[in-house]
């Protein structure tokens, strides 16, 4: 129950330290909080899009080493998304996050998105929808 | 227990406070409620305020690290001319910031105050206007998950509307095909109850060859002329089943199907269901 409790201390504490200043999402601050390369990937792919995005946690449950979030992304389409260029509209984007955590890191994640709130948020849809 | 339908909330938090005393004793946790007045009453459900607080002050405790402290404190405060109680619970060790829709899941209307590296303030504000009406806040707060997943639907809802309606998914991104395509329904609508309408007819009414049509409406819906006009003329039977107390009969010749076994015969095809049977699932539908 300890171990849960700090394990979900933990997660708070890294998504307030990924928030706050543009380029706060370090290399260094990443190293700090996981292990989890493919997660790092992920990070950097996503402030690529959408520099200086949020994440606000709605539910948070800790089992064993894990604690899975159903949380927010909220950010602005600023830069390439993959092959999607900047459509400077705001997101606020649901998903659900699972970490596995040892030694106070981040070893592994898994993670499920609404892909398909998001092209609406970006307007993607409806043109792709067109033909 | 008659559930009273006011509460004096400076005895309410400090029973709560002194019940929740264990729990915040054994994680070494300081939990202290200070007031300003010696009472507070709002015109609220007792309970309901218990049991909203219980729930935020015991999350509060869960998430803040061990050797903390949770102060709660109430006063009466002048808000645009009006009396309010607010209510703040501070916490030490932990930003809860990002994780508000954790910290509220009861239905009192919680709100971020303000937030610092280690430190948090959430605040609760009730009118003590004698003219307020009360109402228990039914959002989870902070626009957290409820008003997410009413978004999500609203905007699910609209995305497959759209699909269902050419015309309005062209609307914004290609008004000429959009345009094309009202011109098109309108001759249908016009002719609809004449079952001799049909893609030769529609093609002499926009003044364009059989070719030339089949081409530029196949580009933009997919369908030949023959199949828009027969699913136009049902989404209209459809919707004269849904919306009038008509006949399946009358809807047939209305909508230019030459029977109206013909009609039951397109329709099931199209929607897998009988016209008959479809219009006994309306909420008014009488077995008459």
């Amino acid at each position: 129950m300890e171990q849960q409790r700090k394990n979900k201390a933990f997660i708070i504490n890294y998504f307030n330290a990924m928030a706050g200043t543009p380029g706060a999402k370090t290399r260094e601050l990443l190293e700090k909080y996981m292990s989890d390369e493919a997660l790092m990937g992920h990070i950097k792919f996503f402030e690529i899009a959408f520099p200086n995005y949020d994440v606000v946690a709605d539910e948070m449950t800790a089992e064993g080493n894990r604690v899975i979030v159903k949380a927010r992304c909220k950010g602005t389409h600023l830069g390439n998304l993959g092959e999607i260029p900047a459509t400077f509209k705001t997101i606020d984007h649901p998903f659900v996050i699972c970490y596995e955590i040892e030694n106070e890191k981040i070893i592994s994640h898994w993670m499920i998105s609404d892909q398909m709130s998001l092209m609406e948020q970006l307007g993607i849809v409806p043109a792709a929808a067109s033909h | 227990m008659e559930q009273k339908e006011y509460a004096d909330l400076i005895p309410l938090l400090e029973n709560l406070c002194i019940s929740l005393q264990p729990l915040a004793t054994s994680r070494n946790i300081k939990l202290d409620f200070t007031s300003s007045c010696k009472e507070i009453e709002i015109s609220y459900p007792e309970t309901e305020i218990l049991s909203g607080f219980t729930k935020v002050i015991s999350t509060v405790i869960d998430f803040i690290p061990d050797n903390n402290a949770l102060y709660i404190t109430a006063e009466t405060i002048i808000k645009d001319n009006d009396q309010y109680v607010s209510i703040k619970i501070r916490n030490t060790g932990i930003n809860l910031a990002r994780v508000p829709g954790l910290i509220n899941k009861s239905n009192i209307p919680l709100k971020l105050f303000s937030a610092a590296e280690k430190e948090t303030t959430f605040e609760v504000c009730y009118s003590l206007s004698p003219s307020a009406t009360h109402e228990m806040n039914n959002q989870i707060g902070f626009g957290g998950s409820s008003l997410n997943y009413t978004l999500l639907a609203k905007g699910i809802r609209s995305h497959f509307a759209k699909l269902n309606n050419p015309v309005e998914r062209l609307a914004e991104t290609k008004p000429k095909e959009a345009a094309f395509l009202i011109k098109i329904n309108d001759c249908i609508l016009k002719n609809l109850d004449n079952e001799q309408f049909d893609a030769n007819a529609l093609s002499d009414a926009m003044a364009m060859s059989r070719a030339q049509l089949l081409r530029r409406l196949k580009s933009i819906t997919g369908n030949s002329p023959g199949y828009y006009i027969k699913t136009f003329r049902l989404a209209k039977a459809k919707e004269l089943l849904e919306t009038k107390d008509v006949t399946v009969s009358e809807v047939a010749y209305q909508t230019g199907f030459n029977s109206p076994s013909n009609f039951a015969k397109v329709f099931s095809e199209k929607y897998g269901i009988t016209p008959s049977q479809f219009q006994r699932t309306k909420p008014n539908a009488t077995n008459e």
